[in-house]
């Protein structure tokens, strides 16, 4: 008996030790950086997976050996392919530091929301990871192509496209999650970031490429991929997409506006804060875009008077001017070129007159491409660097 | 007839094991989707109203003081109709933790442990609850107090922690109530009034030891409209992150929500003080509920509700797996025919027909004790 009562709680003990059912050390597992998904020769899907080679990436025990290892299967479905990785890779894989998905410009074409839904079901992909498209060059490419300072591929895409939208705005915050949210509503289409090489992509694949001054193949980001539903129609350039961005959250960005013949001002565009306001005007929808931002000076090629409240004012006009230009010939060339609200003027329609828009959410982007669209943008010159008068200004 | 020493809880307890049960699995799998972009006021809408029944359910208590629900059956309705409905009780009681052990079972299995069988997790977990429920009230009480202060901190840092990781956007939560209140009220009824805050019936079988039975039924209103508000809080960061879609199409949206928190690329991947907020609510919620059964067998069978912790726990596990084949089955037995079949009878339907003869008897107790 006494035997018993002490077998029965170690017995039940045992049961605790099940919490370690899903352990997997350190040095069983390999974390998957980068994504890449492209249109296969012989099946629907091309994936290619780039691996963190841990070992590489410790200053101590680097040996100058590649820091990330790429592999690529064909198949009908992503998720069966990264399950099946282990044909050529040595580790299990895990997929929670994935940063960065590219995916190839056929498959984008033809629509991705087919393994989107498994990125997003799995549960093992973060969604704080980029989404990109690669124009003009195989997906598979941008997880080869290696650079000095960051040297896991994935990773620098990952940082180069968030410290771009962080310091110009030239990139979209567009993260898995806001692109299935924009596909999901009625009232806003997706986009994503579009990337490229430059160079020829062979000379990048190897570390030797980290030892030149000027590396043979660089990935560069060239701008925004506009999305119908799930199916890339087009691209717009690095201004266009800082001019889309400024429309959604932009934190800040440099303008060079012209204050005189072949002259310019340059403007450190800061705390910019845009508001739409949705009306329907008979049966065409009509739209205030409201810009407000404040700005530095960061140079001047004119002579004006940088001390003077009238240069300021002067300034602060053709700033204003060119901001409303620039915006609406972006969302002009939107309207017309492509026809879809990448904007989410559909989404403001529908918080500020519900009723209206239910009544058109079918048809929106039709709606869209007919809209009045008007920016008004109210820009506060503040202050301009560290001297007053320029150099420039002539003595009076 | 042989029945243990009374246990007793104070206030505090009380109110922290009314706001954790009331957390419990609600917190995780997102209340009130329906209703879209308002569920937050749903949540509010069916706090406020689910007062009426907590009222109603104290008021019936306090006619026999210091008697829980099925003593209080079995006074009035005699010992052998009370015997059926104790018994349909205590089905009703076991069903409910088994689902709710289920939905956490879910959860793990889901999204945290994917190779481990959910029988392990079932069996564990109720071995656990067993093991408190075996020393007692009182010790699931001072448990509750002791974690409770983390659950609080641990919901609202995670609103905070979203606020400053840029993820809250209030725009997910307009328009307000864009169709007027109709989807607000077509939540509240059935889902939200009977899950969760219906389920309070299932304190009808605590309050009675609360230290002082006076305030006990304030308290737990109380906590019913904290808990509710955060709840309300709850789902609105759900929202203003998710936006309504996301939220909808997530099997657990706080979850999911708490995934997006990043601060500074530094303070990520914190989806684990999600599983530990839902690990504490489940636990309190199956315990409660498992009490009001194992209370009811005492009755029933004249003997310490002790002896039947451990079979009944398993018999619990069991069946927190074979109630449904699949966690499509799960739901939409939870949507379309729990509420109705299960919850409505138990949680109002049987209380309310109770409630003519416990005023007659109370009553004529009453002119007994002065006749004496």
């Amino acid at each position: 008996m006494k035997a018993m009562k002490l077998l029965l709680p170690s017995l039940l003990l045992l049961g605790l030790l099940s919490g370690c059912w899903d352990t997997k050390e350190l040095n069983d597992v390999a974390f998957v950086t980068g994504v890449a998904v492209e249109q296969g020769e012989d099946a629907k899907f091309k994936v290619t997976v780039g691996v963190a080679n841990a070992s590489q990436l410790n200053v101590q025990k680097s040996e100058g050996n590649t820091p990330s290892v790429t592999f690529s299967l064909e198949g009908n479905s992503i998720s069966e392919l990264l399950d099946k990785m282990n044909v050529g890779l040595t580790r299990e894989l895990r997929f929670s530091h994935t940063r960065t998905l590219v995916i190839g410009e056929e498959v984008a074409r033809e629509g991705i929301s087919g393994f989107l839904d498994y990125l997003e079901r799995s549960g093992q992909f973060r969604n704080n990871f980029t989404m990109l498209i690669a124009q003009n060059i195989s997906a598979a490419d941008i997880l080869k192509t290696t650079f000095p300072i960051q040297k896991i591929p994935s990773l620098k895409v990952h940082n180069q496209s968030s410290t771009l939208f962080e310091q110009w705005g030239g990139a979209p915050d567009m993260k898995l999650s806001d692109f299935i949210a924009a596909l999901t509503s009625r009232g806003r289409q997706p986009v994503a970031e579009a990337l490229t090489i430059v160079g020829t992509p062979k000379q990048g694949q190897s570390v030797e490429n980290n030892k030149k001054l000027e590396p043979e193949s660089l990935i560069t980001l060239v701008g925004l991929a506009v999305f119908k539903e799930d199916k890339l129609i087009g691209y717009l350039n690095l201004e266009e997409t800082r001019n889309y961005v400024w429309t959604q959250d932009l934190i800040q960005t440099t303008l060079t506006v012209p204050c005189g013949e072949e002259k310019y001002i340059d403007v450190r565009i800061l705390n910019s804060k845009s508001t739409i306001h949705a009306n329907y005007d008979g049966e065409t929808p009509n739209f205030q875009v409201e810009i407000v931002a404040e700005s530095f000076l960061n140079g001047t090629q004119c002579k004006d008077n940088l001390e003077k409240i009238e240069t300021y004012k002067k300034f602060e006009k053709d700033i204003e001017e060119m901001v409303e230009t620039m915006i609406l010939n972006t969302v002009t060339k939107v309207q017309e070129e492509y026809e879809v609200d990448i904007f989410g003027f559909g989404e403001v329609m529908r918080r500020q007159h519900y009723q209206r828009f239910e009544a058109v959410k079918d048809q929106w982007d039709e709606q869209f491409s007919k809209a009045d669209i008007d920016i008004t943008a109210n820009i506060f010159l503040r202050r301009a660097g560290t001297s007053n008068k320029s150099f420039l200004t002539e003595d009076e | 007839m042989q029945r243990e020493l009374v246990e007793k809880i104070s206030l505090t307890q009380l109110f922290i094991l009314v706001s954790a049960f009331l957390f419990g699995s609600a917190i995780v799998v997102g209340i009130g989707g329906e209703a879209k972009q308002d569920s937050w006021i749903a949540v509010i809408v069916a706090c406020l109203l689910s007062i009426i029944p907590v009222w109603f359910y104290t008021f019936l208590l306090s006619r026999i003081p210091e008697k829980n629900l099925f003593e209080i059956m079995e006074i009035v309705l005699g010992k052998v109709i009370s015997k059926v409905f104790i018994l349909l009780y205590i089905l009703y009681f076991f069903y409910v933790s088994a689902r709710v052990l289920r939905d956490f079972g879910e959860l793990i299995v889901g999204d945290m442990l994917v190779n481990t069988p959910i029988e392990v997790i079932s069996i564990t977990f109720m071995l656990f609850v067993a093991y408190i429920l075996y020393l007692g009230l009182e010790v699931l009480g001072r448990f509750s107090e002791i974690y409770a202060p983390y659950l609080m901190g641990s919901i609202f840092a995670i609103g905070i922690l979203l606020l400053f990781s840029r993820e809250l956007h209030v725009k997910n939560v307009m328009p307000i109530l864009p169709e007027g209140i109709g989807p607000v009220i077509g939540t509240v009824f059935p889902e939200l009034i009977t899950f969760p805050f219906g389920e309070l019936v299932a304190f009808m079988m605590i309050l009675p030891y609360a230290s002082k039975v006076r305030y006990a039924g304030k308290t737990t209103i109380f906590a019913l409209i904290v808990s509710g508000l955060i709840l309300a809080y709850s789902s609105f960061v759900q929202i203003a992150t998710l936006g309504p879609e996301a939220k909808l199409r997530s099997k657990f949206p706080l979850l999911t929500a708490t995934g997006e928190i990043s601060l500074w690329d530094f303070i990520e991947r914190v989806d684990l003080i999600i599983i530990f907020v839902v690990m504490f609510g489940i636990l309190v919620k199956v315990s409660i509920f498992f009490y009001g059964g194992l209370k009811g067998l005492e009755l029933v069978f004249n003997r310490p509700y002790r002896a039947f912790i451990y079979p009944m726990a398993m018999i619990i596990a069991f069946m927190s797996i074979i109630i449904s084949k699949n966690f499509a089955e799960h739901i939409s037995e939870g949507i379309s025919m729990v509420p109705w079949i299960i919850h409505f009878p138990f949680q109002f339907g049987i209380p309310l027909l109770l409630f003519p003869f416990v005023l007659w008897k109370a009553k004529v107790l009453k002119s007994e004790g002065k006749k004496r």
